[in-house]
């Protein structure tokens, strides 16, 4: 066995989660390591795009929670000194039809109501606004309170501050075991090179975190949600901000009746337009949803299934090149909400089960779970993002 | 536009081509139908193609072999690599400024169903690697096709105007490169189950194992049961500030530029780097009518054959041994270069800074391996092979032996063969990847009489055409080893013919011919420069091993072997017997480039570009070295180094190597994922919007 060392709290993953986390308890002056297996953003936060936006959220609870969360970036990101690429462009969810226009509109109008600045547009407003628009879309909804970032950067940023202030980073250091005292509080996590003693453990390993969960017996709803990407080559200019089609979310949140006009290719998996235009002058498009276990590699069907899509709503981008694919694993639970949440074993706590939603997620995060661990009141109550609520569920289907 | 171009070559034919003409930002100029838009626009005296949207620095041809992603351009509306483009009459080229403005375009597209084919036996590369893997699987009737995203076959073959060593029984020994290319080509073409595609751009592999390539913006996908990675090399660039400016550029695009296109790119080249690759470049350069300042190797010596080298210094090249480059200068476009002294400890020596005026410098610091297909094809879990540079960097005479092995390799996986890999191509084919051995001086022979080939071969070197002209038989190499140096069993033995002074790639023998005048004997001497300058009659500098001159000499004759070897000069001068048998080069470069200034400042070391993509400096690698990153991956999170266009092909090297120059063992790096596409595609392409529907072949 490795070095001993004794510490207020272990974080396992160096994601944008555990970084979050990282950063919160470190400003909180809590002593901590951060373990992670790999390299830093190694993982979902290295295969991803850079979302902070409210627009998809469920007005409510979900929406809420996400603009508690992008309400921290313009001053967190102002007071790393690594730049993080935030941008507060606002995003335009586009509208392909009279139904979906109907759909959206009600969307629209309670999200507005919850205080989120949305607002429906017409065909014309969502041209001129994004002129590069194929021009048979029915309409829009902006959000101008969404931002995106580069989100190896953010990790890299929160990381950096927390270093700062005394917090330890453990790359390439997966964690073997756990050790609990009958499970009534943590004592030891023990990685290849070091024992860790400590009182708690932050579990935000992202789709890993069911193993180690499993560490201290405890089942965690997390299954890897596959998403497929493809970024441009600097160019021309397309969009100026994020946009993403209003359809999907409908099929896939609302009505379950409705049906886009896509190919069953687009269908099959789970392609629907997300553009990001990007700081470093290029563009992100996606994207996909399928589950296919721990695979990270690209398909070629689901990638063309994507460019096509793209074009659909861009069709002047078919000569920019494209320039490289990636996957990744959105770490996915069955309702769609992450977990956020104390366990039954006190000091083990799991931030975990964002989905698509852990760059915009992730400091909200790392402030709830820093305030759990220094006992102090929450920003929001959390009861939805329990672990506890998935208990007497036998068996947690996939929904695709 | 006639004076940026090739109108006469000692080596190359010029063909007839049509001129068409093209609009540059608005001004009307003229080019070949045809050609790449870069040489194009090179020609035409242009060499900026843009200006970066980071920080507005000068773009322009770097690679010209569609790999760097530098020399992007707006053709009719849409942004192209200058490189791989064929120009049209008409066309309307502008430079990238910035960002330019997107096309309005609203036509409404339907996705095609992408051609999908399916083969044997996928051969990615018609270089001299892959042809020669396709000639035994085609013996064999093996259903092969090669794909290949330049216009014409034989890879790098192409650009090689000088006779190959190598073995003549095996790799064609002897003959010139682009003509090694017509010969493979041919042998091709009689058989009946190898298909090449031309202009088809292998771009990527995904887990279903299939390969994308696309044709003229069609993307097609090929299934294959196996798949022979023969993609060859690409050119490694060194950290030195000004190494982007244009006129900084590989010895590779060079070649492409001067012997594939006929562009006149240069008047005057400086060469970093003493590989054969810097060798032969050079003796392009000089057989294009370039003047070549001089050539720095960073070793002791330099590390091509020792033949390649003693060619380049008898024209008149001086060779720095012990030099590093420290940096180009210019605003625009390189207008000189500063070299150093290096010490035994690779440290720059103080006050040893010479700085040449030129209007290009070539690097030619060594190559890297072609193999993201291979990895990616391993990874996946398909049955790959990989041949020629793609696996290892060796001669191209090596490739093609190593192609012929992999051939085989494939035909027996397949079953179609039982024929097992002969014990001695193996052993071939190891001799043939040999780095030069070592150098042993001779003596001339000191007999005066009759007629004696001199040997100016010095260094063991697998090369042996000249054992195979000699109608007498007369000529073998010591232990009769491919490598071995070569000798005559009898002097007496030899008529005369000059087959060998002709034959020998190295320009390393001679005739000295006693027979009509003991005190005066005629020597012939082998040259593939300008007939102009060793007309009959005209004084020539004639120059000893080392280009040392011996003399001035009037020609006496012009000859050449008309059938075998017509663009061999045998140019004959009459000397003094001592001299006589040291003669072997005639100087073609009198006036010496002399260093124009001094130049003590401080280096900016840490502004030398790294990533050109993103434009990410030295410095900036350094520091986050030194701040205890060892992971690629986590260095182009933090600078964004690797991930522009390119895909980190020109950037990964130099990467690797700023590690080893802190001190830090390559073992500890962690390499970057690749993640294909390994080429830009336009998404048009990708998608199947573009292109032809599903009819099969091309």
């Amino acid at each position: 066995m490795g070095t001993k060392k004794s510490v207020e709290a272990v974080v396992i993953g160096g994601g944008v989660i555990g970084s979050a986390v990282t950063y919160f308890l470190a400003l909180n002056h809590v002593e901590v390591i951060l373990v992670e297996r790999g390299a830093i953003a190694s993982g979902t936060s290295g295969r991803c795009e850079g979302d902070v936006v409210v627009c998809d959220k469920e007005p409510g609870f979900d929406s809420q929670l996400a603009k508690l969360s992008l309400d921290l970036f313009p001053q967190v990101a102002s007071q790393l000194d690594y730049d993080i690429g935030w941008t507060q462009k606002g995003s335009l969810l586009i509208i392909e039809n009279e139904e979906e226009m109907e759909a959206a509109t009600r969307f629209c109008g309670r999200l507005a109501a919850e205080g989120i600045p949305a607002r429906m547009l017409d065909r014309k407003e969502a041209l001129d606004m994004e002129p590069a628009l194929a021009k048979d879309i029915v309409g829009g909804m902006e959000t101008t309170c969404d931002g995106s970032l580069y989100p190896m950067g953010l990790a890299y940023g929160l990381l950096h501050e927390a270093k700062k202030r005394g917090a330890r980073i453990s790359t390439y250091s997966p964690v073997v075991k756990i050790e609990t005292d009958n499970k009534t509080s943590i004592h030891k996590v023990i990685t290849p090179d070091a024992e860790i003693i400590t009182k708690n453990v932050v579990n935000a390993a992202g789709v890993w975190a069911p193993t180690i969960g499993k560490m201290v017996g405890l089942n965690i709803p997390i299954t890897p949600r596959q998403g497929q990407m493809l970024v441009s080559e600097r160019a021309f200019p397309v969009a100026s901000r994020k946009v993403m089609e209003f359809g999907y979310m409908m099929a896939k949140f609302g009505n379950r009746s409705y049906v886009r006009n896509v190919s069953p290719e687009m269908e099959e998996f789970g392609v629907a337009l997300v553009f990001e235009p990007t700081e470093a002058q290029n563009f992100l498009i996606g994207s996909s949803r399928r589950f296919v276990g721990m695979d990270t590699s690209c398909d070629i069907r689901v990638l063309r299934a994507i460019a096509q899509r793209a074009i659909r709503f861009f069709p002047a981008i078919k000569d920019i090149n494209i320039i490289r694919s990636y996957a990744g694993l959105r770490p996915y639970t069955p309702d769609h909400l992450p977990i956020i949440s104390r366990t039954e074993i006190p000091g083990f706590y799991v931030a975990a089960g964002h989905e698509g939603d852990g760059i915009g997620l992730s400091l909200i995060t790392g402030k709830l779970i820093a305030q759990m661990i220094c006992d102090q009141s929450l920003a929001i109550d959390i009861s939805p993002l329990s672990l506890a609520r998935f208990q007497g569920r036998k068996k947690d289907v996939c929904e695709s | 536009m006639k004076e940026k171009r090739i109108t006469q070559h000692p080596i190359l034919d010029v063909p007839e081509r049509k001129e068409v003409e093209f609009l540059w930002n608005g001004r009307a100029l003229r080019g070949y139908e045809g050609e790449m838009i870069s040489s194009a626009l090179v020609a035409n005296d242009i060499h900026i193609f843009g200006h970066h949207p980071k920080d507005g620095s000068p773009q322009g041809l770097f690679c010209a072999n569609g790999q760097c992603s530098q020399c992007l351009v707006i053709a009719d509306g849409v942004p192209v690599k200058a490189c791989m483009t064929p120009l049209q009459s008409g066309m309307l080229i502008e430079s990238v400024e910035g960002l330019p403005e997107l096309p309005a375009d609203d036509e409404p597209v339907s996705p095609k169903k992408s051609p999908i084919t399916d083969v044997d036996v996928l051969i990615i590369g018609a270089g001299p690697a892959g042809l020669s893997a396709a000639i035994e699987l085609g013996r064999l009737g093996i259903d092969t096709l090669i794909i290949d995203d330049k216009d014409r076959v034989g890879g790098k073959l192409v650009l090689q105007t000088h006779k190959f060593f190598g073995s003549v029984e095996d790799s064609h020994a002897g003959t010139r490169g682009f003509e090694i290319a017509s010969i493979l080509e041919q042998e091709i073409s009689e058989l009946s189950s190898v298909r090449i595609w031309l202009n088809t751009t292998a771009v990527g592999v995904f887990s279903d194992g299939i390969i994308g390539a696309v044709t003229n913006k069609t993307y097609r996908m090929i299934r294959h049961k196996k798949l022979l990675v023969a993609t060859g090399a690409r050119e490694r660039m060194l950290t030195f500030p000004g190494n982007t400016l244009p006129g900084v550029f590989g010895a590779g695009a060079f070649q492409t530029l001067v012997n594939r296109d006929l562009v006149k790119s240069s008047n005057r080249v400086f060469i970093i780097g003493g590989g054969n690759v810097g060798l032969i470049a050079g003796y392009h350069a000089i057989q294009a009518g370039i003047e070549v300042v001089g050539l720095a190797e960073a070793l002791p010596q330099v590390g091509g054959y020792k033949v390649h080298a003693d060619k380049l210094r008898r024209l008149g090249v001086p060779i720095f041994t012990s030099h590093t480059v420290v940096e180009a200068h210019g605003k625009d476009h390189v207008e000189s270069v500063t070299i150093a002294a290096l010490d035994e400890k690779w440290q720059i020596v103080p006050g040893s800074y010479k700085t040449f005026e030129i209007d290009t410098l070539l690097i030619a610091v060594g190559l890297t391996e072609v193999n993201e297909f291979y990895v990616k094809a391993k990874q996946w879990g398909m049955d790959a092979y990989v041949a020629g540079d793609a696996g290892e960097i060796a001669e191209a005479s090596a490739a093609m032996f190593a192609g012929k092995i992999e051939g085989l390799k494939i035909a027996r996986a397949l079953g179609k063969t039982a024929e097992p890999i002969p014990q001695e191509w193996e052993e071939k084919a190891e001799i043939l990847k040999s780095k030069p051995g070592k150098v042993s001086i001779k003596t001339p022979p000191a007999s005066r009489s009759g007629v004696k080939p001199v040997f100016h071969c010095y260094q063991e070197i697998a090369c042996n055409p000249c054992t195979s002209v000699c109608p007498e038989n007369a000529i073998r190499t010591e232990g009769d080893v491919i490598t071995g140096l070569p000798y005559i069993i009898d002097e007496e033995m030899c008529k005369g013919c000059m087959s060998c002074v002709a034959v020998c790639p190295g320009f390393a023998i001679t005739l000295v011919d006693y027979r009509k005048d003991t005190q005066l004997p005629t020597v012939t001497l082998p040259y593939e420069i300008w007939k102009e300058t060793v007309e009959v009659g005209q004084e020539v500098e004639v120059t000893d091993d080392d280009g040392n001159p011996l003399g001035t000499y009037p020609v006496k004759k012009v000859l050449s072997l008309k059938k075998k070897f017509p663009r061999t000069l045998l140019v004959q001068v009459q000397m003094e017997p001592e001299k006589a048998v040291k003669a072997i080069g005639i100087r073609v470069q009198h006036a010496e480039v002399r260093p124009t200034q001094t130049y003590e400042e401080a280096l900016p070391m840490d502004e030398a570009i790294v990533c050109r993509c993103e434009r990410v400096t030295a410095g900036e690698i350094r520091s986050a070295i030194r701040n205890g990153v060892r992971d690629i991956n986590q260095l182009k999170a933090i600078t964004r180094a690797t991930m522009g266009a390119c895909g980190s092909k020109t950037c990964r090297p130099m990467i690797l190597r700023l590690f080893k120059e802190e001190g830090i063992d390559l073992d500890q790096v962690v390499d970057r994922v690749d993640r294909p596409l390994f080429v830009e595609v336009p998404i048009g392409t990708f998608a199947g919007v573009f292109g032809e529907e599903e009819d099969e072949q091309l």
